[in-house]
């Protein structure tokens, strides 16, 4: 065990790193209420005696104008950033598998008309469209959640749709077929569970992306609105004090970098793994 | 005088396991201005044997682990990378098996050929066109000049590989080893093919290391054979002497295996090749061979028998006398 | 080819025609008024109701459509809510100095990830390609609007170095301001000679550009490592090899023409990307383009403004990945003749 965990540590240092990082985000997330030295800041709580201190032993990533600890801001925020994208990777992931798994059982007429949307949606950047519907519904966390799912949803239906046009001829689903299931138990018992590891897949690789993206929109102010502590919004709040007080954009930004960059490794890693091919030399 | 002698050359892939064995050659020699055929089934090891004269592997996991290679007296093996670098091309040439692949596709195939003309033989621009216009005449190209700006795709699968022959010759080599360069063809290409090889090296002195899987077709053009199996050369000599009185048991059943006219069915033969490195002890064939007994399993046989036809087979006279 | 290219544009238009119908529904069910944001927060009744005919928010919705669709192909993206004017005017004011700041950006982008990429790929787990790929990682993991606080920091607060914000320095505007001609700063100042000016907004563009570099440069990256690994294995490049060639002009001069493109693909979503990235980026840098422009619409429930900005940078990517394609075939001579 112990040999063979060194081998892979050292094949995949990256993905390591990447995994570890990631631990302490998934486990911060969890535990932030309880190991955050300050959670009542999150909620509203201000000490003004205290506003925009450097870190410190106290406050080790400084405070913010309001006097609040920007470290325990950071650590609750890891919620709502990490929560938020992965509630968003589920929802585009609904969106996209049901079209997929329609598409390609369908075929005909049906197929064609979800995958020419599906082109359509593909043809222009996501970013985009997630501001252009953010900015329609009005801002806020749900609705900047909901705008970049409806964003993200055609590369699972489009990967969705592969795996079931390869499925469904099988055996197994022939004979679901003749013993008279209905389309819709077959899909959902018999090919979903055949068809969804990819599709699983490219989602965990693209949380770092979403992530990111939510982030975007609450700078932006399209996401998460105050008091809720998000690391975009936080460090929207801190630009007028990046000449003078470093520390206020500096450490939520570094969580984002870190958080997004750990699940770009291990998704790296995942994608190396799944798709191993021999190399050639130069 | 041999030009090339190979000897214990040890060739390796890495796996999670540890290394694996995959050629172990006992030894091989080439003679000045002779074609040899290297023969042997797919993964009897016969290509990487080719290529590790060159050492260039087709992936990276695939290494030279040990032995001699001495080419005009200088032993290959103990050369560095950079070293290699000036034997690669200008000592060895080296043609591929597949045409297709072997070019790339987005460039006219005189471009790859000019440029080696440069780095080899210092030779740019209008001298560079000219001596490449000259080459593509020489491997019997049609219209070579307009040829030189033509894409892969344009070319047939002959006229690539004679690009790639081009190519392999354009720096003079002493070697050319020349890796199934006519199993993707069709048959009467492969003839013509085996000419102009048998010609260059005729005219140029250079000695070709022919590597097949098909006794047919070195049986007319190549004056020596060296079968190889798992990973070794089996039995080698003149290459009528090989077909006519083949002292390996192996030797047999592949020619017994080799399609002739009025023969309908050809005789498979029974088994499958066993890697070289689950081999433990005892001959590499042995489970295959129906002439097998205890010692086979037991004693790896050495090359030898009488004079220059030699096989590594302990039981080589009862075979001959069947 | 003749057929591929048609199956393209005709995608394309697609592609366009969906993005009129999602922009149009966006801006009619959109919670609010238009018509009472457009007379302002004091109006009376009757001025919302005389809006409302002005705008032709009375009419069916296909109508509505129909008049809508007829004003995109005439250019007309509607009137901004906050000024009252043409939105294509001022997206077309806006515009160039986005676009100066997006192709700067790829620009560099490109000259250092692509050779850092072929770089990376010649030694795969070497430890050039391990600091490869964490700075391509870094690059596409880092939220750029907090990059370019970083970069304010470090270059303009503790170095000096360069400037803060803005395209030019405001003794250049009150001295010797640069004539609009293209609505690139530094190739209007050049254009007119304007030494001192050309410096000036160049200045000004580095850290901009250098944040809008950081994503392209990590897709790049990424993308020409791994599609010379690709190409590295496949036999005409192990045929160079075995024939003596450089390894330097096997990875530069043959398998990189292969790897290009994957890359040139990706290289055009990034465009249209970085426009979009310019949003976050612009009012970092209080650069007076689109994004900063879209930013605050985004603010003033400014829909048509960012409708329009929507339809015009979906046309430039459509436009963008035709231009792409035509690229390729002229790359690889194969899918011309096909």
């Amino acid at each position: 065990m112990g040999r063979t965990l060194r081998f892979y540590v050292r094949r995949n240092l990256m993905t390591s790193i990447g995994l570890c990082v990631l631990a302490v985000f998934v486990l911060t997330a969890i535990l932030a209420p309880w190991i955050a030295p300050y959670p009542g800041d999150a909620a509203g709580l201000v000490h003004p005696a205290h506003q925009l201190l450097p870190p410190s032993w106290q406050h080790p990533m400084g405070t913010d104008e309001l006097g609040r600890d920007l470290f325990s801001l950071v650590l609750l925020g890891s919620r709502v950033s990490l929560g938020g994208g992965f509630v968003t990777i589920v929802f585009a992931l609904l969106i996209g598998v049901t079209l997929g798994l329609i598409a390609g059982y369908a075929g005909g007429w049906l197929d064609e008309a979800i995958m020419r949307f599906t082109d359509i949606v593909l043809g222009f950047p996501s970013l985009l469209l997630a501001v252009a519907i953010a900015a329609t519904l009005g801002p806020s966390l749900d609705h900047a959640v909901l705008a970049m799912a409806l964003s993200w949803w055609p590369w699972y239906t489009r990967l969705i749709r592969s795996q079931v046009l390869s499925l469904r001829n099988a055996d197994f689903v022939q004979a679901a077929r003749l013993s008279g299931r209905s389309p819709a138990r077959i899909l959902v018992r018999h090919i979903l569970p055949n068809a969804v590891t990819p599709v699983v897949v490219q989602a965990s690789m693209d949380l770092g992306s979403v992530i990111l993206t939510l982030a975007g929109l609450s700078f932006l102010g399209l996401g998460a609105q105050p008091p809720t502590p998000e690391w975009g919004l936080i460090i929207a709040n801190g630009q007028n004090y990046v000449l003078t007080n470093w520390w206020y954009v500096t450490f939520p930004g570094l969580a984002i970098l870190l958080a997004v960059s750990a699940l770009n490794l291990v998704g790296d890693g995942l994608n190396d793994v799944l798709n191993r091919r021999e190399r050639g030399v130069l | 005088m041999a030009l090339l002698s190979m000897r214990g050359v040890h060739v390796v892939v890495d796996t999670a396991e540890g290394p694996r064995t995959l050629v172990r050659l006992s030894e091989l020699e080439l003679a000045e201005g002779e074609m040899l055929g290297l023969v042997g089934e797919t993964g009897s090891g016969k290509t990487l044997t080719g290529l590790a004269v060159t050492r260039v592997f087709p992936t990276p996991s695939i290494r030279l682990q040990g032995g001699s290679i001495e080419l005009g007296g200088r032993d290959l093996a103990g050369l560095g990378e950079r070293e290699l670098l000036a034997v690669r091309g200008r000592e060895v040439g080296v043609v591929f098996q597949d045409p297709n692949a072997s070019l790339n596709p987005v460039f006219p195939v005189g471009r790859p050929l000019m440029d080696l003309l440069g780095l080899h033989r210092s030779l740019r621009g209008q001298a560079a066109v000219a001596e490449a216009v000259r080459l593509f005449q020489r491997v019997e190209l049609p219209d070579a000049a307009a040829l030189l700006s033509r894409y892969p795709h344009e070319l047939s699968g002959g006229q690539r590989q004679r690009v790639m022959i081009a190519m392999a010759i354009a720096a003079g080599p002493k070697l050319l080893v020349a890796d199934e360069p006519t199993t993707a063809l069709d048959v009467t290409v492969q003839a013509e093919l085996l000419r102009l090889l048998d010609d260059l090296r005729r005219e140029a002195g250079m000695s070709v290391l022919f590597i097949t899987h098909n006794l047919g077709v070195v049986a007319h053009m190549v004056e020596r054979v060296a079968i190889m199996y798992a990973g070794d050369v089996v039995e080698t000599g003149p290459t009528r002497a090989v077909l006519k009185e083949p002292r390996h048991p192996y030797t047999r059943l592949l020619l017994e295996a080799v399609p002739r006219q009025g023969q309908g069915r050809l005789k498979a033969i029974a088994g499958t090749a066993v890697p070289r490195s689950e081999i433990a002890q005892g001959c590499a064939f042995a489970s295959r061979c129906p002439f097998a007994q205890d010692r086979c399993r037991a004693i790896e046989p050495a090359l030898e028998g009488p004079g220059v036809h030699r096989a590594a087979c302990l039981r080589q006279e009862e075979v001959l006398h069947v | 080819m003749l057929h591929f290219f048609v199956r393209r544009v005709l995608l394309g238009v697609l592609v366009l025609i969906g993005l009129s119908v999602l922009t149009f529904i966006i801006t009619r069910v959109a919670p609010g008024d238009p018509a009472a944001l457009w007379v302002g927060p004091r109006a009376s009744v009757a001025q919302i109701e005389r809006a409302t005919v002005t705008l032709g928010l009375n009419r069916p919705l296909p109508v509505q459509y129909a008049i809508y669709m007829d004003d995109l192909a005439h250019g007309n993206l509607g009137l901004s809510i906050e000024t009252h004017r043409p939105v294509s005017s001022e997206i077309a004011s806006y515009l160039p100095a986005s676009l100066e700041l997006v192709v700067s950006g790829i620009v560099i982008a490109i000259l250092l990830g692509l050779p850092l990429g072929v770089l990376a790929a010649m030694r795969p787990g070497g430890v050039f390609d391990a600091v490869a790929r964490l700075l391509a990682v870094l690059s596409v993991s880092v939220p750029t609007f907090w990059l370019a606080f970083l970069l304010q920091i470090v270059f303009f607060k503790d170095l000096g170095l360069l400037p803060l914000a803005g395209r030019v320095s405001n003794l250049v505007i009150a001295l010797d301001p640069i004539t609009r001609i293209t609505g690139f700063m530094t190739v209007d100042s050049l254009l007119q000679g304007n030494w001192v000016a050309f410096f000036s907004a160049l200045r000004h563009l580095v850290l901009p550009a250098v944040t809008i570099a950081a994503y392209p440069f990590g897709l790049i990256v990424r993308m020409v490592r791994a599609s010379l690994l690709d190409v590295i294995a496949l036999d005409h490049v192990r045929l160079l090899r075995a024939l003596g060639q450089k390894r330097y002009t096997i990875a530069f001069r043959y398998a990189l023409k292969n790897a290009l493109p994957p890359t040139l693909t990706v290289i055009a979503l990034t465009f249209a990307y970085s426009l979009t990235g310019t949003f976050l980026v612009e009012s970092v840098f209080n650069w007076p383009g689109l994004g900063n422009y879209t930013a605050q619409a985004v603010i003033t429930n400014n829909y048509p403004a960012v409708m329009g900005v929507t339809i015009v940078i979906g046309v430039i990517y459509v436009v963008l990945n035709l231009v792409v394609d035509l690229v390729i075939a002229g790359i690889d001579p194969r899918v011309r003749y096909v």
